[in-house]
């Protein structure tokens, strides 16, 4: 019997947690914006935007209008916006026996970005997560999370250095695809280590190389130290990216290596945004082959009209040696209202192996901002 | 059906080398299926396209002046389409300033000269845009085709040239020198 509530308890922290959708929009490469930086402070991703980005956010909303700073305003030094995410989600059972569940979500993150000089800036996220406990189904205290604190500094267009604590760079930048490797094959690793990585982008390739070490909040055990890289090239008139990535990872009881690939094409309407990773951890200290996973998603997904963006995703995780896999597919559907105001639909079906079972959540979510 | 496979090539052959020879010799050619693409690229990096379908034009080609055209492309600037309505509001309004008159709402393309009639070769020709006649040129690869021949085109253009505004938008900018893509279908008539 406490096997079985301990698995639904797991099933549902599965669907549950991996219902954040990712705050990047890696889709807009179908209009020819290979890279983030035209249109986010961030050489990234996410985060706050530019007057640039800021103008077509708006130029992609339902009530389209122009974006009209004052042209005769010095240069901001210093912005900042409030994002709000109130959710709602319908789980399913993931085991046959499991009754249907709702829950609701309450998340608030503070963006901001201060500009020392032209070319340094710091920059600071703080996440205020008023997600509910899985194992009670009674909302838990608001926890207080520093999701990235960095300093930036680009000496000229093409080039950013950023050092601190932030999300590592990924091919995809899909927060939610993350977070299921390191739920599923990586545990222990952290959502938010200190880092230092290089952003060097042009018109024809993309490199960030990186080395980070632990966040300050896992356990000892976990504390992770490692290095990696991305380096993808532009082709297709700006309207691809392919790239490979690797990394490599060590804590005091395992070792990590990752070697992948990652691509996001768009064309006009549409496109596809594709990532696939091997995963090797193995037991430091301990001789023998490990099992090794592997994890890939593709995403398809149309924009028509403008302010609505289809996607439909599979993706596929695996261990080998374990017999365990998982199937998610992920349809979903964004529509944004206006620069401010954004509602996301989706849906998750997971399929599990070996025990087979079947598990389905269903999500609205509004995300609302101030600027 | 064994025999049919070389009898289709060698009348497909035939036709376009026919085809060819039309056009070497003395022929009339109405565009069918076009689309202009234009690349423009950002100052910040990336890119966008502005597309449209709607290039029109009838074309002779001179007998004796296998090189030589006679006639015009026209491209309807106020169909330009870049994938964000606002945008292309903006690149209508205000930098190609189609509202000002017939000679700003096209852009026409004459006096052409292709080097090679069958493959890759370059070419030149007339190009009048937002009121300004400048020359231009670029690569051309002509394929024989049973109804006409099919064109894909590729020329440079300097926006300056052209009068046109420099277009910028929240700091952003597109850079002086854009692409221009032409794939089109010339069917005799």
């Amino acid at each position: 019997m406490l096997r079985k509530l301990s698995a639904r308890g797991l099933a549902l922290a599965i669907l549950v947690g991996s219902s954040i959708p990712a705050a990047a929009s890696p889709t807009m490469i179908r209009l020819g914006y290979p890279s983030c930086a035209a249109c986010h402070v961030s050489p990234q991703g996410a985060g706050l935007l530019t007057d640039y980005g800021k103008g077509i956010d708006l130029a992609q909303s339902i009530f389209v209008r122009e974006y009209n700073p004052d042209p005769q305003a010095p240069p901001r030094r210093f912005r900042q916006d409030v994002r709000a995410l109130l959710g709602y989600q319908y789980t399913s059972g993931l085991l046959p026996a499991h009754d249907g569940t709702a829950s609701t979500d309450a998340q608030v993150w503070h963006r901001a970005a201060a500009w020392l000089t032209p070319q340094q800036r710091l920059s600071s996220i703080i996440l205020v997560d008023g997600w509910p406990d899985d194992s009670t189904k009674v909302s838990a205290d608001p926890k207080l999370v520093v999701t990235k604190a960095v300093w930036e500094y680009r000496p000229k267009d093409g080039l950013e250095l950023v050092v601190g604590r932030d999300s590592l760079p990924s091919g995809l930048e899909n927060a939610d695809h993350q977070r299921e490797l390191r739920r599923l094959i990586a545990r222990g690793a952290r959502s938010y280590p200190t880092q230092a990585k290089l952003f060097w982008w042009t018109d024809r390739v993309q490199v960030t190389p990186y080395v980070f070490g632990p966040g300050g909040d896992e356990a000892k055990v976990d504390r992770q130290y490692g290095a990696g890289a991305l380096a993808g090239l532009v082709t297709l008139q700006q309207h691809a990216v392919i790239g490979l990535s690797a990394r490599a990872a060590r804590s005091e009881v395992t070792n990590d290596r990752r070697v992948g690939m990652y691509a996001r094409l768009g064309f006009g309407k549409w496109g596809i945004l594709t990532e696939h990773d091997r995963i090797d951890r193995s037991p430091r200290g301990v001789d023998g082959a490990a099992p090794h996973g592997y994890a890939g998603l593709t995403q398809i997904f149309v924009a028509t009209p403008e302010w609505l963006v289809l996607s439909l995703g599979a993706e596929y995780v695996s261990l080998d040696g374990t017999g365990t896999y998982t199937y998610r597919l992920l349809p979903s559907a964004q529509i944004r209202v206006s620069d401010k105001l954004t509602f996301v639909v989706g849906q998750k079906d997971r399929y599990t192996d070996p025990d087979r079972a079947h598990g389905r959540s269903f999500t609205v979510q509004l995300f609302v901002k101030t600027s | 059906m064994i025999a049919r496979r070389p009898l289709r090539r060698t009348v497909a052959v035939v036709v376009a080398t026919m085809s060819l020879c039309a056009v070497q010799a003395s022929s009339s050619h109405r565009i069918e299926k076009a689309t202009v693409t234009v690349l423009c690229p950002l100052t910040v990096g990336g890119s966008f396209e502005a597309k449209t379908t709607a290039l029109t034009g009838d074309l002779t080609v001179q007998a004796g002046s296998p090189d030589g055209v006679r006639g015009t492309f026209v491209a309807d600037l106020r169909q330009l389409e870049t994938g964000i309505s606002l945008r292309d509001r903006h690149l209508r309004q205000n930098y190609l300033e189609v509202d000002k008159g017939p000679a700003f709402a096209v852009a026409a393309l004459e006096k052409i000269r292709i080097d090679n009639w069958n493959g890759a070769g370059r070419f030149r020709g007339l190009l009048t845009l937002h009121g300004q006649q400048r020359e231009i040129s670029g690569t051309a690869t002509v394929t024989p085709d049973r109804r006409g021949f099919l064109v894909e085109a590729v020329f440079p253009l300097k926006i300056s040239d052209f009068q046109i505004p420099p277009p910028t938008y929240l700091g952003v900018g597109v850079k002086d020198t854009i692409e221009v893509k032409v794939k089109m279908l010339a069917s005799a008539l």
